[in-house]
This record gives structure tokens, sequence and C-alpha cells, in this order.
């Protein structure tokens, strides 16, 4: 520990503190998810650090790599396509979903024109929700809804600000169709499209 | 035109300082906007002068200079949804033009009935050449910096239709149009043609499924006005009479009452992060030899940086009418050969581009890209080549031009 380099000394700071002494007991690490907390496990208990093996570091460094790399990833939550819990549609099947939100037919099972929402802008759920459903960034759907926009051929999906919005046009509206997390859920919407993780 | 240049860009700015969010669909009123900053540059000596399509100024980009106003435009786009059915919308657009100017354009106008997955609109329109709908010159909405392939023209006052139904595990969607043509063109050593008035028609017949689309389509034209130079009174006019094969070289070279038949056969793919496209098409008319063309290209998303290549050829059979008067009779007769030998070169297209660039989403709403174009010509209508003038057409070999462009595209 004479000498060591910035990724040591990331590695050193997220294990335990070397050469205090005693035990570590029970360091935890929870992770939360939209404020849903998950399983939550031990770093490393009841383990003195001072003397540790070259297995011992190998061991937890890895772990606390794991770690970092957990905690450096965006949160993924559990996005839901929703309708009128009064709709006649039961369930849209993924290449529906498409043709709904790409402007390519908009008819849905019962006839009707399905008006599809967009969450405005460079929201977290509208990036997730293309991501999931074409694996397109927000720049290629903006420029796919340019061509058709100034093309004059079809309309893009109506924009609202928030999931609050998306809960309250689609349980009005047995048309709308929006997307938002599944903990938002209320009894006014049904779901009919649930993304596979 | 260094003005015109500046005034364009200073406009451009304030629009991208004032970009504002796409209007949502079931607003009342709709504001859109898109527009290119570009430049290019080349360094092919001899004097060529290099410009997007025939419908720009002969004057084009000069070799050693960055010329800004071959790809540089703004359009803003207002539509007006009175109703669920009916909605109305004008597209003005300000880009270089035959007469050197960025004089702004009505590009559309129309009025549009909708009725579930069936439209019609009725006004002035674009015909749909491109697979990725007819917004060839918005930039942000395309991957290359330009079409591989520019079809003209194509901006008419009429009506189309199209209909949209499930087919098997696709869709098929079924587009009719007809009207009368608008806009310019000039060629490389012509004077201006107006296209205006020539009644056009077609349709499209498409299939998508999944991440493909397949397109065939056809239109027909018949052009309306004649060349200046056959016009009564004409240089071309009176001296053609004069001439053996008189007669039969008017049938080639008059565009009066001619009928151009296009046909093209698309395919694209689009999912994930790959994106691409193919096309063929032939231009067939009487007493001409049948133009073809076939381009290619791809991109792969990586981030925010799409990295994409682009192939085109282009060919015209070159197939000489003869005047009827030999070579060697005069210097005169031999220089009226090779004149009317040069202009039936300007109507045919033999060239082939090789590109290369990068598309880079760099911020909401906003892109920057980058091409290299390696295009290799023997009869070419865009570019300006002066020495194709001075050597007879009949022997004419290949040239190169080397093409570096930057566009930053934007729509608001």
């Amino acid at each position: 520990m004479k000498s060591r380099n910035s990724a040591w000394y990331l590695f050193a700071e997220l294990s335990p503190p070397p050469c205090r002494g005693g035990a570590r007991e029970g360091v935890e690490t929870q992770m939360f998810h939209n404020s849903t907390p998950i399983p939550t496990f031990p770093l490393q208990g009841g383990r003195s650090v001072c003397g540790a093996s070259g297995f011992y570091w190998l061991k937890n460094g890895l772990l606390s790599c794991f770690l970092l790399l957990c905690c450096a990833l965006p949160a993924r939550a559990e996005l839901v396509v929703v309708v009128c819990a009064d709709s006649s549609i039961e369930h849209l099947s993924r290449q529906e979903l498409i043709n709904i939100y790409m402007g390519r037919y908009r008819k849905l099972q019962n006839k009707a024109l399905a008006i599809p929402l967009d969450i405005a802008g460079e929201s977290p759920e509208r990036r997730d929700f293309y991501r999931r459903l074409l694996d397109k960034t927000l720049p290629e759907i903006n420029a796919y809804w340019a061509r058709l926009v100034f093309s004059g051929k079809t309309t893009a999906p109506a924009e609202v600000n928030s999931q609050r919005e998306v809960l309250e046009r689609v349980a009005n509206d047995p048309n709308a169709i929006g997307y938002m997390e599944k903990n938002n859920l209320n009894a006014r919407v049904k779901v009919v499209y649930e993304f596979e993780d | 035109m260094l003005r015109a240049s500046v005034a364009l860009a200073m406009i451009l700015y304030a629009a991208m300082l004032s970009a504002a969010e796409v209007a949502p669909a079931d607003k009342r009123f709709e504001l859109h906007g898109f527009g290119t900053l570009g430049a290019v540059y080349h360094n092919a000596p001899g004097g060529i002068l290099y410009r997007r399509d025939i419908s720009q100024t002969v004057d084009g980009a000069r070799a050693g200079h960055l010329s800004s106003e071959q790809d540089s435009m703004l359009g803003v786009q207002v539509t007006s949804n009175l109703n669920n059915q009916f909605s109305a919308s004008v597209q003005v657009m300000s880009r270089l033009d035959v007469y050197d100017t960025f004089a702004p354009q009505i590009s559309m106008a129309y009025l549009k009935f909708q009725e579930g997955e069936t439209f019609v609109r009725l006004g002035r329109l674009v015909a749909e050449t491109y697979m990725k709908g007819d917004s060839a010159e918005v930039g942000y909405a395309n991957l290359l910096v330009r079409q591989p392939i520019v079809f003209y023209p194509r901006m008419f006052e009429g009506l189309d239709a199209e209909t949209t139904q499930p087919l098997g595990q696709g869709l098929l969607r079924i587009k009719g149009a007809a009207g009368s043509m608008v806009g310019k063109l000039i060629s490389a050593g012509g004077p201006v043609y107006d296209t205006g008035g020539s009644r056009g028609g077609g349709g499209a017949v498409e299939y998508s499924l999944s991440g493909w689309t397949g397109r065939f389509s056809v239109y027909t034209l018949k052009l309306k006005n004649e060349l200046d130079a056959l016009q009564p009174g004409g240089e071309l006019a009176a001296a053609l009479p004069g001439l053996p094969n008189g007669a039969q070289f008017f049938n080639v070279a008059s565009m009066k009452d001619r009928r151009l038949t296009y046909k093209l056969l698309g395919l694209a793919y689009d999912a994930g992060a790959i994106q691409g496209g193919a096309g063929w098409s032939a231009l067939s008319t009487h007493d001409w030899p049948v133009a073809r063309s076939l381009y290619a290209f791809a991109g792969y998303r990586i981030e925010q940086l799409t990295p994409y290549f682009a192939y085109s050829v282009q060919t015209t059979p070159r197939q000489f009418a003869a005047t009827g008067i030999p070579y060697g009779m005069s210097a005169a007769t031999d220089a009226l050969n090779q004149v009317l030998a040069q202009g039936q070169t300007g109507v045919w297209l033999n060239q082939t581009d090789f590109g290369l660039g990068m598309r880079y989403d760099f911020a909401r709403n906003k892109a920057l890209k980058f091409q290299l174009e390696h295009i290799r010509y023997q009869d070419p209508q865009s570019i300006v080549d002066p020495g194709l003038s001075t050597a007879p057409a009949e022997t004419r070999g290949y040239k190169v031009l080397n093409l570096y462009s930057i566009a930053l595209d934007f729509v608001f």
C-alpha cells in the first residue's frame, strides 16, 4: 500500500479500510430502484482486513467492481403500455404497438383509431420506451418523425408532460394509448402490453 | 451571393436559437421547421463547379473554396388541424435555385382529408420517389448529406391519395398521384427549362414487414414546354432543317410533348442500430436511350454516431443521333456536329458515386454530418465541367471529383 495507482486507490476505497484492526460487521449495500427496494446482500462481513491474503483481495475486489458496475447502470423501470380500463382492447402485439407509435397503422382491433401518447422531450420514460420497442435512440425516432411530418403523411404521437398526465388522458379517452412505469398504474387503466426484460 | 449566404446563415442561427418543441399532434396549429447549414469543398482543377442537383444555378462550388450555398436551406411548415378529418398545411423553403438566389418558394401547400388509414390531399405536393418519404431535402430526416440519386421534377399541383391496410403479417400501402408539375431546371450548358404545366401521374405499391419495406412505383410525365433553342426562331430550330437528319434530330432534341416514364424499385431496412436502403430506377422516353440508376446505402448506429456508406451508379447508353453530315467536310460542319453531340450528352447521366460519412447526433434535433464522396463521371448533369465541351463528346473519358461535405442539420 506504499504506492498505489488510481485504479488501485478506487479499489481500496471500495474495500474495507486497511489496517484499522478489528472486525467489519455486516456492511450491506442496498440499491433502490424507483423507490422499490431490491433484496440486500452483504458485501463482506465479520472478516478482519488486516493481514488478508491475496485471494481475499481478489475476491473482494471483484465483488466491489461488480457493485460499482451495478450502481453505474441506469435504473430500468418496468414499463407497460396501457389503455382505458373500459376499452375493449385486451392485448396489443409488439408489431401493433410499433405500427401505432410509428404512425404506420393506427386502426385498433375495435376499428377505432388509436391516439398514441408520448411523454415529451428527452424524458427517461420515452427513451426507455423506444429503446425497448425498437432498439432505437431518441435522435433516430426524431429523425423518423421529421421524415413523416415534413412529408405531410401523418402526425407524431400527442405529447404529454408526465406519467400522471398519461394516466389522466388514457383513463378519460377510450382510444388513447400510453406507456408508464408499472408501479404508477391504477384501476382506471389496464395493461395491454408488457415489455419482457 | 455572399450576402445571401450570410443572410441564410443568420436565419438558420436564429431558427436554431428559437428551436422549440415539436408541436403535439392534437394541437389546432402546428409549427415545424427544418434547416441545414452546409458546406462543400473540392479541389478538382479545370474550372469544375459542383452543384447539388440541376435545380441549382450553374454557378456552383469552385475548386479550393468552401461553399455554403449548395446544401444550406431553411424550411418552415405550418399545419392547421381543422377537425378530425381535415387539415391544411403550407411549407415554405429557401434554398439555392436556378437563378442563383435563395428566394423562398412554396414547396407544399395542401388541404388534406383523412378517414381512418386513407387520405386524400389536394394542392401543391411532392412526388414520393424516395424510400423514406417525400422529405428528401430535410437533412435531419435523412442519414446522408444528400440523396444518393436525385429525381426531378418532383413538385406538382394536383392530388394524391393513399391507403394502408394489413396484409398477412405486414402492411400494404397503395398510393396514387396526378397533377401538373412545378419547377425549373438547368443543365450544365443550357438555359433554364421550365417543367411547369407538364402533366403527370402514377402510383406506388409498398409492402412493409418488420424492419423491411419494399416498393414499386411508376410515374409518367408529359412535358409541356419546348427548349428555347427549339422554339420558332431559336438557333437550333433554324439550323435543323438544313441537316440531312434534321427531322430525326429534332425528335431527339425536342422536349415538348415528350412522355417520360419512371419506374422505381426500392428496398429499405431499418431496425435497431442498422438502417439502409437500395433502389433501382429506369427513365425511358422515345428516341432516347433508357437511363438507369442503382443505389445502396447503409449505416450502423454506435451511440450518438452513425457511420455510413453510399454507392450509386447512373448509366445511359451513349447512342448518339447523327446529324447526317460526315466529319471532315469543313470546320464549320465539324463544329456543328460537335455542338449537337455535346447537346445530346446533356440529358444523359454516366456517373458513379461512392461516399463515406458520419452522422453525429450531438444534441436534441440537431445532427452534424461529415461526408467524403468520390465521384467518377463521364456525362454528368449536376457537375459543371468546362473541359467536357472542349473535347469530342463521342470519345469523352471518365473524370474524377472528390467532394468533402459538412452539414449541420436541425429541425424544430
